[in-house]
C-alpha cells in the first residue's frame, strides 16, 4: 500500500518534472512546426509509414522520462537526505518499485501523443493506408523503457551525471540505426528506415515490428529486475526471471535480423512485375486510375493533376481514354527484385488489364524537397502521354524532352496545380543546367534543358488562361519537337534565352 | 518478575558491541542499557557517537556483540524491519530535498514510514509540523527556510509516526541560542513517554534535558549515569582563585574576573560547586587516557564518582 502511495506521488512528480515537460513541449513545438510548414493540403500521409514516424519524435519524451526518473530515484542521495531516509520502514526494493511504476504515466502521455498524431494524420483528407497497432505501441514502450532505465541507472550509480550519459548512449544507438551501421538497426529503441524509400503496401513491408516490441519489452523487464535486485528484492525468483528475460531479449534481438522471407520476396516480385493483379481501378472522366487498394484514395490527388492538364488541351486532342497505374520498383530499396524496371512485364500487365500505355505513378506523393519529385514527375509523364497522342502506347520512351515539345509538356505539367508549379520552381532552384524528373526512384527519368525550363518559368508568371489559349491555338506546332524553343516561346507570348537552340544540339530527344 | 520489570524498563541494550571501519575501531565492546526518557550522549569528535547512533538506528551493522532495541534484534532482517517502523532518526546535518515544500517532504517521509492512508498521513504531517512550530511555513520550499527551520523539518521527519525510540545526532548544531532553547523545549516534550537518545557537544543541553548521560571516548563508554553524577566526578576538583593555578588541568577567567580551575586543588583552595561540564572535562582530560580507575575499561560509574 505504501509503495502504491509512493508511486502516486512519484508519478505526479514525474509528469511535472521539468525535463519531461520541456521534452513534451519540444515535441509539441516540432509537431506544430511540421504541420504549419507543410499545411494540411501539403501532407500526403501514408499511415503504414506514419505509424513508425511517431516513434522517432517520441524519443524526446523518452529522454525527458529517463532524466526525470533518474533524478527522482537519486533525489535523496543527491540532497544528502539518504542518512535520514535509509532507515525509514519502506524497504528499498519497494521504493524502487514505486519509482519504476512512476515511469508508466509518461509512457501513457506518450501513448496519448501517439494517438493524437496518428489521428491527425489519418483524418487528413489525403491520408491513405492503415497504421500498425504494434508500431504505434512501440513509441510509448520506448518511453517506458527509458523511464525504467533511469531508475535502474540510479540503483547502480546515484550520480546526477549518469542520466545525461545514458541519453548520449541512447542517441548513439538511434544514430547508428539511422546511419545504417551494420547490425545496429534494431539494437536501439527505434529501427530507422531510409527516408528516401517509397512507401509500400502494408502486406509487402518487412519490419519486424512485433519482434522488436517483444525485444523492447524484454529489455524493459531486464532493467526492472536489475533495479529491483540491486535494491534487495527477493533474489531467487527475481534472478530466475532475469535470466529468462535476458534470454528473451537476446533471442528476440537476433530474430529481428531475420532476412526477407521467401514468400514475401515472391509476393514483392509479383507485385512489382504484375501490379494489375493486386490493384483496383477507379474511372474518373477519361482517366482510369489503378492502385493498390489501400492507396486507391490517392486517385483523387492524381485526378487533380490530370484534370489540370487535360483542361488545357484542345478538346479534339484529348484522345483518351487514358490510364494511370501505380507501380513499385524496389531495386533502389536494397530488397528489390529487378535491377532495372521490368518495362516489358509492365506493358504486358497493362494490356492484360486493358489499360495499355498506363502512365506510371509511384506510391509516394508530394512536393517536398525529399520526396517531392513525385507530383511533378507524374504530371510531366502524364502531360507527355497526352501530348504524344494516340497510337504511342507502349512505345519506347527516351529520357530527354526537347524544344517546343519540352516547353509544352513541362508547362502543362507545372500549371496543373499550384503545388506542381511550386515544385518546378523549387526543383529549378536545386538544379543546374535543366531539370530531371524521376519516377520510381530514378528508374524512369525525363530531363528538360535549361532554356526550355526558363521559358516555362516565364510562362508560369503569366496568366494561365492566356497561355492556355495560345497553346490551344498553336497546338500542332507546339507539340512538334521539330519546332524550335525560340519559336515556341514566341507563339506562347514570351521570349526564349539566346542560347536556346544550342542547348538542344547533340542531345538525344525522347523518340516520338 | 524483577527480570520482566527490568526488561520493560530497558528500551535499548547493547552488549559488547564493536564496530570497525577497516583498521580503525569506531566502537570497542560497548555495553549500555537505556530506559525511557532523554539520554544524552557526550563525547569529543571521533569518539564514536555517530557510529553508535547509526548502529542503533539500523543504518549500520556492528561487527561484534548483540543489541536489543525495543525488544527487537536489529541484526535480523525481520527485527530490523520491525524496529524501523518504531524509531525516528535525525542524523547529523541531514540534507533535505530543497525543492520540496516542508509539508511535501514530511508527507513523503510519512509514505516511507508506511503510513499509506492519505488522510492519516496528511493529519500526521500537520501534527508534526505544528509540533516543531512550522505550521505557518509548511508551504515554503525547504531551500527558502532558515537553518533552524530546516533543522526543525528534520526533527519533524524524525517524529513522524510517533516513534517509541528517537535518535537525534547533534540536533542543536548551528542553531542560535533562541533556536536551541526552542529545541530543548521540543525534545523535553518528546522525551515524555518515549526513549530519546541525544548526541551533543553541548553539556548545557544535557544538563537541561537529560535524565541520563553517557560519555563516549575513543569508542568506549567512559561514563554512564545521571548528569548530577557526572558533575559529582568533579566534586572537590574545581576551585576559584585570583590567578591561574599552575597545576590545573584546565583554567579560565570567568565573567567576574576570577579563575575557575579544574584539577587537584591546592590546600586551602576555595572549592566551588562543579557542573557536568567540569565532570566531563575532568573525565576526558584528567588523566590522559581517561581511565581514572586504572581498571582498563575506562567506564566510570556513579559509584566510582561517589
Amino acid at each position: 500500500m505504501s509503495a502504491r502511495a509512493m508511486a502516486r506521488v512519484e508519478s505526479a512528480r514525474a509528469l511535472r518534472h521539468p525535463a519531461f515537460l520541456v521534452a513534451v513541449l519540444l515535441y509539441a513545438a516540432l509537431w506544430a512546426y511540421e504541420a504549419w510548414s507543410e499545411g494540411w493540403s501539403g501532407q500526403y500521409p501514408v499511415l503504414q509509414d506514419e505509424d513508425r514516424y511517431t516513434q522517432v519524435t517520441l524519443l524526446l519524451p523518452a529522454v525527458g522520462a529517463l532524466i526525470g526518473t533518474n533524478l527522482a530515484a537519486t533525489r535523496m542521495h543527491r540532497h544528502g537526505a539518504q542518512p535520514l531516509c535509509e532507515v525509514l520502514a519502506l524497504p528499498l526494493w519497494r521504493r524502487t518499485l514505486a519509482h519504476l511504476a512512476a515511469a508508466v504515466p509518461p509512457a501513457l502521455v506518450a501513448a496519448v501523443l501517439t494517438g493524437a498524431r496518428i489521428l491527425y494524420a489519418a483524418t487528413a483528407p489525403t491520408a491513405v493506408g492503415s497504421p500498425s497497432p504494434v508500431e504505434l505501441v512501440t513509441g510509448p514502450v520506448v518511453v517506458l523503457l527509458a523511464g525504467c532505465a533511469g531508475v535502474a541507472l540510479a540503483r547502480f550509480t546515484p550520480s546526477a551525471t549518469a542520466g545525461p550519459f545514458a541519453v548520449l548512449f541512447l542517441g548513439a544507438l538511434v544514430l547508428s540505426s539511422a546511419l545504417g551501421a551494420r547490425g545496429m538497426k534494431w539494437v536501439g529503441p527505434v529501427g530507422v528506415e531510409s527516408e528516401f524509400a517509397a512507401p509500400l503496401p502494408a502486406g509487402l513491408m518487412h519490419r519486424p515490428a512485433l519482434t522488436h516490441l517483444a525485444y523492447l519489452a524484454a529489455v524493459t523487464g531486464v532493467l526492472v529486475l536489475l533495479a529491483l535486485l540491486r535494491s534487495g528484492a527477493r533474489p531467487l525468483p527475481a534472478r530466475a526471471a532475469l535470466v529468462l528475460l535476458v534470454a528473451t531479449a537476446v533471442v528476440t534481438g537476433a530474430v529481428q535480423y531475420r532476412p526477407l522471407p521467401d514468400d514475401l520476396a515472391a509476393r514483392r516480385a509479383d507485385a512489382e512485375r504484375h501490379p494489375g493483379d493486386r490493384q483496383r481501378c477507379r474511372v474518373a472522366g477519361q482517366v482510369t486510375f489503378c492502385a493498390f487498394p489501400e492507396f486507391l484514395n490517392r486517385a483523387e490527388d492524381w485526378r487533380r493533376v490530370t484534370d489540370g492538364i487535360l483542361g488545357r488541351v484542345p478538346a479534339a486532342e484529348r484522345t483518351g481514354p487514358y490510364a494511370v497505374r501505380q507501380r513499385l520498383f524496389l531495386a533502389g530499396g536494397g530488397e528489390g527484385v529487378s535491377a532495372t524496371p521490368p518495362l516489358q512485364a509492365w506493358a504486358q500487365d497493362d494490356t492484360r488489364h486493358r489499360t495499355p500505355g498506363a502512365v506510371t505513378v509511384g506510391t509516394g506523393w508530394g512536393t517536398d524537397d525529399i520526396g517531392g519529385g513525385e507530383m511533378l514527375s507524374f504530371a510531366v509523364r502524364f502531360a507527355d502521354r497526352v501530348v504524344s497522342g494516340p497510337g504511342r502506347e507502349g512505345a519506347p520512351t527516351g529520357s530527354m524532352l526537347c524544344r517546343a515539345r519540352a516547353v509544352t509538356v513541362l508547362w502543362l505539367a507545372a500549371q496543373a496545380t499550384p503545388e506542381t508549379a511550386d515544385a518546378l520552381r523549387s526543383l529549378d532552384r536545386r538544379s543546374f543546367g535543366g531539370v530531371t524528373l524521376t519516377t520510381l526512384e530514378s528508374s524512369q527519368a525525363l530531363s528538360v534543358s535549361d532554356p526550355e525550363v526558363r521559358v516555362v518559368l516565364d510562362l508560369l508568371d503569366r496568366p494561365t488562361a492566356e497561355v492556355g489559349d495560345r497553346l490551344k491555338s498553336s497546338w500542332p506546332a507546339l507539340t512538334d519537337d521539330r519546332t524550335s524553343t525560340e519559336r515556341a516561346a514566341r507563339l506562347l507570348g514570351v521570349s526564349a534565352p539566346a542560347n536556346a537552340e544550342q542547348a538542344s544540339e547533340g542531345t538525344l530527344c525522347a523518340a516520338r | 518478575m524483577e527480570s520482566e520489570e527490568r526488561s520493560a524498563a530497558q528500551q535499548v541494550g547493547l552488549d559488547r558491541v564493536g564496530v570497525r571501519y577497516g583498521r580503525r575501531t569506531a566502537l570497542r565492546e560497548v555495553s549500555l542499557s537505556l530506559g525511557r526518557g532523554v539520554t544524552g550522549l557526550l563525547g569529543p569528535n571521533g569518539a564514536g557517537k555517530t557510529t553508535l547512533l547509526r548502529t542503533l538506528a539500523t543504518a549500520s551493522t556492528p561487527d561484534t556483540g548483540t543489541l536489543s532495541v525495543l525488544g527487537l534484534d536489529p541484526l535480523t532482517p525481520t527485527g530490523r524491519q520491525a524496529l524501523r517502523r518504531r524509531l525516528g532518526y535525525l542524523p547529523q546535518n541531514p540534507g533535505l530535498p530543497s525543492h520540496f515544500t516542508a509539508y511535501d517532504f514530511i508527507d513523503y517521509v510519512g509514505i516511507l514510514k508506511e503510513i499509506s492512508d492519505r488522510q492519516a498521513r496528511r493529519t500526521e504531517a500537520r501534527r508534526v509540523l505544528a509540533e516543531v512550530g512550522l505550521t505557518a511555513d509548511r508551504g515554503r520550499r525547504i531551500r527558502k527556510l532558515s537553518g533552524g527551520m530546516r533543522q526543525r523539518v528534520g526533527l519533524a521527519a524524525a517524529i513522524v509516526g510517533d516513534p517509541e525510540l528517537l535518535i537525534l545526532d547533534e540536533p542543536t548544531v548551528g542553531l542560535d541560542p533562541e533556536q536551541r532553547l526552542r529545541f530543548r523545549e521540543l525534545i523535553a516534550g518528546l522525551g515524555e513517554g518515549r526513549t530519546v537518545l541525544l548526541s551533543t557537544h553541548q553539556t548545557e543541553d544535557v544538563a537541561a534535558l537529560c535524565h541520563k548521560v553517557v560519555v563516549l571516548d575513543h569508542g568506549t563508554v567512559r561514563f554512564q549515569g545521571t548528569p548530577a553524577e557526572l558533575a559529582l566526578l568533579a566534586r572537590g576538583r574545581v576551585w576559584s582563585s585570583g590567578e591561574r593555578a599552575p597545576g590545573a588541568l584546565a583554567a579560565w577567567r570567568t565573567g567576574v574576573g576570577t579563575f575557575r580551575n579544574i584539577g587537584v586543588p591546592p590546600t586551602g583552595a576555595s572549592l566551588v560547586e562543579p557542573t557536568i561540564e567540569d565532570g566531563y572535562l575532568l573525565l576526558l582530560d584528567g588523566d590522559g587516557d581517561g581511565d581514572r580507575n586504572g581498571d582498563g575499561d575506562g567506564d566510570r560509574t556513579p559509584a566510582d564518582a561517589a
